[in-house]
């Protein structure tokens, strides 16, 4: 009876945060009168140091609330388990912490140029200004772990330094940090490994390398919906992803299916960049276009995202990817690089 | 869909507070019984045909030990019974919890 008593009283303290109270989240372990002193046991399993106090002085307090109980003794025992530490701030990572935005370069099918343009929108963020006059700080993180082009495109060469116990530097070049398979293997040795090892070295990529304070971390993914894109989006907290497709139906279709998976990671796209547009004619200005017209356009508004804008195919690209210096560093007048420092831009006021 | 305000282990349920100020609540055994990994669900094939899981769904007594962040979409929950592999989406807790 009198412990029905103390169990009502109880029914109307909340846990912390919760609309529920102590009662049904079944943290009464004991409950009972002793004359006129109410003794009460609570367990608790929380990391947060403060919460055992705070309700300790609630129960108190609505046990007191009722004339027939003149004192309350209460006690709480913490279970001080190793495994009940869990996060509670959603995921932290010390390497990453300086990082403000984090956006991963896609593509379903394979050959849109992913790579090259991720090369030359980091390098393109890098020679642009924030709001405070000081230019972007950026870093590129090569996921193709088979096939890592990163090194080559942005004429980063040298292996990254070991600066600590397990704590690689990234390499800088154009003022864009990267780092790359590419960049740790040499340029004949293939790499044959099975999903968990991608997932290992993605994990690594992350954990493992002082990346500093960074405004844009871009990561060039390899095409697909495989193994480093899941795995990808289960180690970072990314912010968005930027879609490449090129204009026509074999690329369109299959850059959805990317779409989608990026959906269900609950990462948003932030628009979609269609490569390879037209070739233009230096000298008539005439436009051909190769792989038909619209694909980007159309997969946008499928997805309902911003349409970023066309880059169109120019031979300075491939030569700059050829000789480690991207398009956008060798002539910021080039149309492909206009196009790319205007797409930069538009990422810049989406995800300031 | 967007990761929720907070999620904690209260006593034997998993407390999560979603931004729209909804409230679930679930216990260890359902959060168990529904583990969307092979292990407990099994996997597909091109016949779809379920290969691997189990029957079991009855989980009396197992709790939660502790849970992680997977990227922003999910967390993944170790049980005191070992099981540890499901990897819980918003969408799927949200789901459990109406």
């Amino acid at each position: 009876m009198s412990e029905d008593l103390i169990l009502n009283l109880l029914k109307n303290v909340k846990y912390p945060g919760f609309s529920r109270d102590l009662v049904s989240f079944g943290l009464v372990q004991q409950a009972e009168m002793d004359g006129k002193t109410a003794k009460v046991v609570l367990e608790l399993s929380t990391t947060d140091p403060t919460l055992p106090q705070t309700i300790k002085k609630d129960v108190e307090t609505a046990l007191l609330a009722d004339d027939a109980i003149e004192s309350a003794e209460v006690m709480i025992r913490v279970k001080k388990k190793k495994e009940t530490a869990a996060p509670t701030d959603g995921p932290g990572d010390e390497n990453l912490s300086g990082v403000k935005r984090i956006i991963a370069i896609a593509s379903g099918k394979g050959g849109v140029g992913k790579s090259t343009l991720a090369v030359n929108l980091a390098c393109a963020l890098a020679r642009m200004k924030s709001t405070e006059g000081e230019f972007l700080k950026v870093g590129l993180m090569d996921c193709d772990l088979y096939g890592p082009s990163v090194p080559l495109l942005i004429g980063a060469s040298g292996r990254p330094e070991l600066v600590g116990d397990n704590i690689l530097a990234p390499v800088e070049s154009y003022g864009v940090k990267s780092i790359s398979m590419g960049l740790l293997i040499d340029e004949e040795s293939p790499v044959v490994w099975r999903g968990p090892m991608i997932m290992k070295t993605i994990q690594q990529f992350a954990h493992n390398v002082v990346w500093g304070d960074l405004d844009y971390l871009l990561i060039d993914l390899p095409p697909g919906t495989g193994d480093a894109q899941l795995s990808l989006a289960q180690i970072l907290p990314l912010d968005g992803a930027v879609l490449i497709t090129t204009p026509q139906k074999a690329a369109v279709d299959v850059a959805r299916r990317g779409a989608r998976m990026f959906e269900k990671v609950n990462v948003p796209i932030l628009g979609v960049v269609e490569n390879m547009s037209f070739l233009l004619d230096d000298e008539s200005g005439k436009k051909t276009y190769l792989f038909g017209q619209g694909g980007g356009a159309t997969t946008a508004q499928v997805l309902k995202c911003p349409f970023l804008g066309e880059i169109p195919i120019h031979e300075e690209v491939r030569l700059g990817g050829d000789h480690g210096t991207p398009v956008v560093v060798a002539n910021e007048e080039n149309p492909s690089s206009k196009e790319i420092y205007l797409i930069a831009g538009k990422i810049t006021e989406i995800l300031p | 869909m967007k990761a929720p305000e907070k999620v904690e282990i209260i006593g034997d349920f998993l407390a999560i507070r979603w931004r729209e100020g909804k409230e679930s609540f679930l216990d260890s055994p359902t959060l168990r019984a529904h583990s969307p990994s092979a292990e407990q669900s099994g996997e597909v094939d091109i016949f779809g045909k379920i290969s691997g899981g189990t029957e079991q769904t009855e989980y009396q007594g197992v709790l939660i030990k502790k849970f992680e962040y997977v990227g922003n979409y999910a967390i993944r929950i170790l049980f005191s019974d070992g099981h540890g592999s499901g990897i819980y989406s918003w969408d799927l807790l949200e789901s459990l919890g109406s």
